[in-house]
């Protein structure tokens, strides 16, 4: 089976992180997304079947805490497993996005290693 | 037909038949071996990073003990001995592990030592500035790092099993495998 | 307080360079002189609201932030785009922005980063711009980076 994966953040270089450590980890991936935004994200979650979201915080437009909780009030979007990727070291924000209905926060800098750690986790269990 | 040997074979220790045969590989050394037989291990790993390559398809292993981050520091010893330099030896060592057949999607890539020993105020950061250029020449190949144990403060002896591909670490009395 | 929070920002800068850009820097020695900045270089900022406001920055030479692109990417300097490049160096901010706000504060106060801004500018102007804030230049693999402190 391959995955489906969306990456929402206005860093591209970020966004060229997540995908490239998806590569070389041999994740089965069928389609990687990027989004520079939540609302960017949110539409392509409207039209498109993911399995897995990475979301930054920080973003113009729509934030990353705005998407999950849009994502959380739809039926067909509640239940992908989203991982937050952010610089914010908070222990509040952390909570607040837990509550919000996020599975795992990892703060930057990340390794590849770590990155391939969580994903496989997930897409273990999906 | 024998394959010609790379110019920068002087720090190569050449592997013995003998059985249980250790293979020491010294400070700015590195051996590669494909002998069942063979165990690769190097002593007193402090700041220095030993970077250990493992096929298990065709059960060869590769380990080289680097002292120092960049070659740039002293061109004329990078030239007479890259496995000082993890820039220089770390691309050396994936060049004989490839000459010897070894594909890149097979390798198990395992790292240990960078630790604080060499100053207590740990001034030069060798440890993580060998990590560091490690991680680039990995994420550069497109490789990951399967296992590693680095940091701390105390001096490793690295053991690499070449029949078994098991990786043993002893630091202060313990040993215990990544 | 600034001198200590100055100290703070070359030490995060230097662990985040390695950790997400794999460059390595070295903190400025008294005595040397880094070397010179070229003209035209990149300011790169970053401002935060929140528990304080403030916000902090970098003068960065072109050449730095395409190896730093290169190296994210895994390609050689060269081949990175200015597009890349200007992303690099502001991410690169952006996670030292973060990692210095928890060095300084804990991770208790809640801080909202904006998104970093990029300008091309006269080593003059840069200088000008950064007359009078606390700042401190490194080396970064034979480049200067000039790190300050806004307010």
């Amino acid at each position: 089976m391959a995955y489906n994966i969306l990456i929402a953040d206005d860093s591209l270089t970020a966004r060229t992180f997540i995908a490239r450590t998806l590569e070389i980890a041999g994740v089965p991936v069928n389609q990687v997304y990027q989004a520079r935004n939540g609302q960017e994200a949110l539409d392509l979650l409207q039209r498109e079947w993911v399995d897995m979201v990475f979301v930054d915080i920080n973003m113009p437009v729509m934030n990353g805490m705005e998407l999950v909780r849009h994502m959380r009030t739809m039926d067909l979007l509640k239940s992908i497993p989203v991982i937050v990727v952010s610089t914010d070291c908070s222990t509040r924000r952390m909570a607040d996005m837990k509550e919000a209905g996020v599975q795992a926060y990892l703060t930057k800098p990340i390794t590849p290693e770590e990155l391939k750690s969580i994903v496989e986790q997930f897409l273990k269990n999906a | 037909m024998a394959l010609p040997n790379p110019p920068w074979t002087r720090g190569l220790i050449m592997a013995s038949k003998s059985p249980n045969k250790t293979v020491t590989v010294g400070i700015g050394e590195m051996a590669v071996s494909a002998s069942p037989d063979e165990v690769l291990v190097t002593y007193a790993l402090g700041s220095c990073l030993a970077v250990t390559f493992y096929d298990p398809v065709l059960r060869i292993g590769g380990m080289a003990h680097c002292m120092l981050p960049l070659s740039r520091i002293d061109t004329d010893k990078a030239r007479e001995n890259p496995f000082m330099f993890v820039d220089a030896g770390v691309p050396a060592l994936l060049t004989e592990m490839f000459r010897r057949g070894c594909r890149k999607k097979d390798l198990i890539t395992r790292v240990a030592g960078a630790a604080r020993t060499l100053d207590n105020a740990n001034l030069f950061r060798i440890g993580e500035r060998n990590c560091a250029v490690f991680r680039k020449i990995m994420w550069k190949n497109g490789m990951l790092i399967h296992a590693e144990d680095i940091g701390g403060d105390r001096a490793r002896t690295l053991s690499l099993v070449i029949a078994t591909g098991q990786l043993m670490v002893r630091c202060h009395g313990m040993e215990h495998e990544i | 307080m600034s001198a200590d929070n100055i100290n703070t920002l070359v030490q995060v800068t230097i662990q985040v360079l390695e950790r997400f850009a794999f460059l390595l820097g070295d903190p400025p020695e008294s005595g040397d002189h880094p070397p010179a900045f070229p003209s035209p270089s990149w300011i790169v900022t970053i401002a935060f609201t929140g528990a304080r406001a403030g916000a902090i920055g970098m003068v960065v030479p072109p050449s730095l932030a395409a190896q730093a692109a290169a190296n994210l990417h895994g390609m050689e300097p060269s081949q990175a785009s200015e597009e890349q490049a200007v992303d690099a160096v502001k991410e690169l901010l952006n996670i030292v922005c973060g990692n210095y706000l928890h060095e300084i504060e804990g991770n208790k106060p809640l801080f909202d980063l904006s998104s970093p801004a990029q300008q091309t500018v006269a080593w003059e102007r840069a200088a000008q711009y950064v007359q009078g804030k606390t700042q401190a230049t490194l080396v970064v693999e034979g480049s200067p980076l000039l790190l300050f402190i806004e307010k």
